[in-house]
């Protein structure tokens, strides 16, 4: 069958595959990374063996299975995770600059994990420790849910979305639910200070397998979930109206937009604290390469978002070893200029 | 068949639509004209399920509107809006091919086919590579009038007939697009489907109008065939202008010539 001209889907297909390759083999390579390097060649060895091999060094099997594993899959799910929350969220908005760390999306899920963390142990008492572990992701969920409501409510009227309004609003729930948070954290025991201390610097390094279990699974739900958006995404890139008469079910997408961006988000900050970024520079790089279609923008940026983490988690872990920088750090140094750069390129779109 | 029975909407105190009642029987062109705010793109909203009327009813193929999903009614009919707003970077192909993806089965070869036939009935044959966002207004505005006719197909589709709605679809265009826009709207008609286009230029409508209607605030001020609505009275109590109105000496065709007001009697 010939392309049609304009037709860019058989282009977007390739470079969801390559993207599908680089991020299978940076997931290997990340495994050799770290405080102690490993060679390729020992890295795929173990690998192979499996976690319970007995022939090997137990140290190599122990980091590369039970430290190094769960991380990178953590890494990998929390970056496709956040490019998928942008790519939803801009369909959504209709522009491109909404991403749930800057619209206060992010800011609401933390909010709801640092409820829960201090909250939390009130409420759970004895037996029902097990819950505790699971309430953080739900509470961050619920936060973020609550956030990206009001954020649409706010910024969204007859059918169409202001951006100022929309990254003004954006800063006000930002700042208020970092209001709520310091509230909570001046009630806060020293131990549960600790806590959110170490979860807020947006690290991946108390990664186990134990978070994976509990934030994984909704991770993956929301990155199976999401492709069936593309269609109406597509359509309501026109204006709500516009994909009503295409067929669109408006009201129905909507909802279901909001409920995987919040949870997309909430698991992930449950998981690494609030990691900016990378849902606007993925799917803005993609529409580049591949265009705008978001039945190929979704799974690609799913892809290129977990590989970007993989590599900015890479450099956080080698740049001031043996100690390690917070992932956030580094997703922002990169990504703060490179949304400067949009938005002075799209000045006039902004203007109020 | 598509009917509104007296339908109002209000919006806070005022009335926007009172109690108009309009049919668009298939096999017709039906043209909308009236002054800046008179309610035709609300009639249009409310035409296609858009904006449910807070009274009257509207019943398409003889079943209340509000009963259809949205899939079977765009399997049913097609919109060009007034305004349209485009976010991202599409191509103009894919922006056609919207039309396309919420029909129902269709064939890899209509997928590839359908779009540039589409292109080339609007006369953008050869666009399909270009960026949307780089086309000139009227460029644009045919981009969709192409998108609304990938999605409906043809006028009568499994026997029965298809619905075009088109909010006022000359307004960026130069008068041989103009020309060759309701020509395309009037063939569809004729072939079977049901047309209703909102238009400004009533030199247009009196061209090509099977059946006008003119909205003047909120309410129907006239139908008929353009021979008959059209007139000296319509033109001083719709529009208040003292214009007067011609006629063409082949088959008695209306048409008025926009000129200065100065010199005419000040209205009273
Ligand atoms: N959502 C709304 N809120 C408030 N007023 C509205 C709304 N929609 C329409 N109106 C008002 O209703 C009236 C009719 O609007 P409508 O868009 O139907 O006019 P129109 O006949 O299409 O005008 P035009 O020729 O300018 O397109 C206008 O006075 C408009 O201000
Ligand atoms: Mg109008």
């Amino acid at each position: 069958m010939p392309i049609a001209e304009g037709d860019r889907s058989r282009k977007a297909a390739f470079a969801i595959a390559w993207l599908a390759v680089a991020l299978g083999a940076l997931a290997v390579a990340s495994l050799g990374v770290g405080a102690s390097k490993m060679p390729l060649g020992d890295v795929i060895t173990v690998l192979l063996a499996g976690p319970n091999a007995k022939h090997l060094p137990a140290g190599d099997v122990l980091i590369v299975w039970q430290i190094r594993m769960p991380r990178m899959l953590l890494g990998a799910l929390i970056g496709a995770s956040l490019a998928t929350a942008g790519v939803v969220l801009q369909g959504l908005f209709r522009n491109p600059l909404a991403d749930p760390g800057l619209v206060g999306v992010s800011s609401g899920a933390a909010l709801g994990a640092v409820t829960m963390i201090v909250l939390g142990p009130g409420l759970f008492a004895g037996a029902f420790r097990l819950f505790e572990m699971f309430a953080l992701p739900v509470a961050a969920f619920a936060g973020g849910l609550i956030a990206t409501i009001l954020l649409y409510a706010i910024a969204t009227r007859r059918g169409r979305t202001s951006v100022a309004t929309m990254l003004l609003a954006g800063i006000a729930l930002g700042a208020f639910a970092a209001a709520g948070s310091g509230l909570l954290i001046y009630v806060a025991s020293e131990q549960q200070l600790r806590e959110i201390t170490f979860w807020s610097l947006g690290a991946l390094s108390g990664a186990s397998w134990i978070k994976l279990t509990v934030s994984g699974p909704i991770m993956l739900l929301v990155l199976l979930a999401a492709p069936v958006l593309g269609r109406g995404l597509n359509a309501i890139v026109l204006g709500e109206a516009e994909a009503f008469h295409l067929g669109i079910n408006v009201q129905r997408l909507k909802h279901l937009a909001i409920f995987l961006v919040a949870g997309a988000t909430g698991a992930a900050v449950a998981v690494s604290g609030v990691i900016g970024f990378v849902g606007i520079v993925v799917p803005h790089l993609l529409r580049f390469a591949i265009g705008a279609d978001h039945r190929a923008l979704l799974p690609a940026s799913a892809l290129l978002g977990a590989t970007l983490l993989l590599l900015a988690d890479m450099f956080a872990r080698t740049i001031v070893a043996p100690a390690e920088l917070p992932i956030g750090i580094v997703t922002a140094a990169v990504g703060a200029p490179f949304f400067l750069g949009m938005l002075l390129r799209r000045r006039g779109i902004v203007d109020l | 068949m598509l009917e509104i029975h007296d339908a109002s909407v209000h919006i806070g105190a005022r009335a926007i639509l009172k109690s108009v009642s309009v049919r668009m029987p298939p096999g017709r062109l039906t043209v909308v004209a009236g002054p800046n705010g008179a309610g035709k793109s609300t009639l249009l909203k409310v035409m296609t399920g858009e904006l449910r009327p807070h009274e009257g009813s509207v019943r398409f193929d003889d079943r209340a509107l509000e009963e259809f999903q949205p899939h079977e009614l765009a399997a049913r009919r097609a919109v060009l809006p007034q305004a349209s707003q485009l976010a991202f970077p599409f191509t103009v192909l894919e922006v056609v091919r919207l039309g396309l993806e919420c029909r129902p089965g269709v064939s890899k070869a209509l997928r590839f086919s359908a779009p540039s036939a589409a292109l080339a009935r609007v006369d953008l044959a050869g666009f399909g590579a270009r960026h949307y966002q780089e086309l000139s207004g009227g460029e644009q505005q045919r981009v969709h009038l192409a998108r609304v006719l990938c999605q409906i197909g043809e006028p009568v589709t499994a026997g029965r007939p298809q619905y075009l709605f088109l909010d006022e679809p000359t307004s960026s265009l130069d008068i041989r697009h103009q020309i060759e826009t309701l020509e395309i709207a009037r063939r569809f008609a004729r072939e079977g489907g049901g047309v209703l286009a909102i238009l400004h230029d009533l030199n247009l409508a009196a061209a090509f109008a099977d059946h006008l209607i003119v909205m003047h605030e909120g309410e129907v001020a006239a139908q008929g065939t353009p021979r008959d609505v059209i007139s000296d009275d319509l033109m001083q109590h719709v529009f208040g202008l003292p214009l007067r109105v011609g006629r063409l000496p082949d088959g008695d065709l209306p048409f008025i010539l926009p000129q200065s007001l100065e010199g005419f009697p000040a209205r009273a």
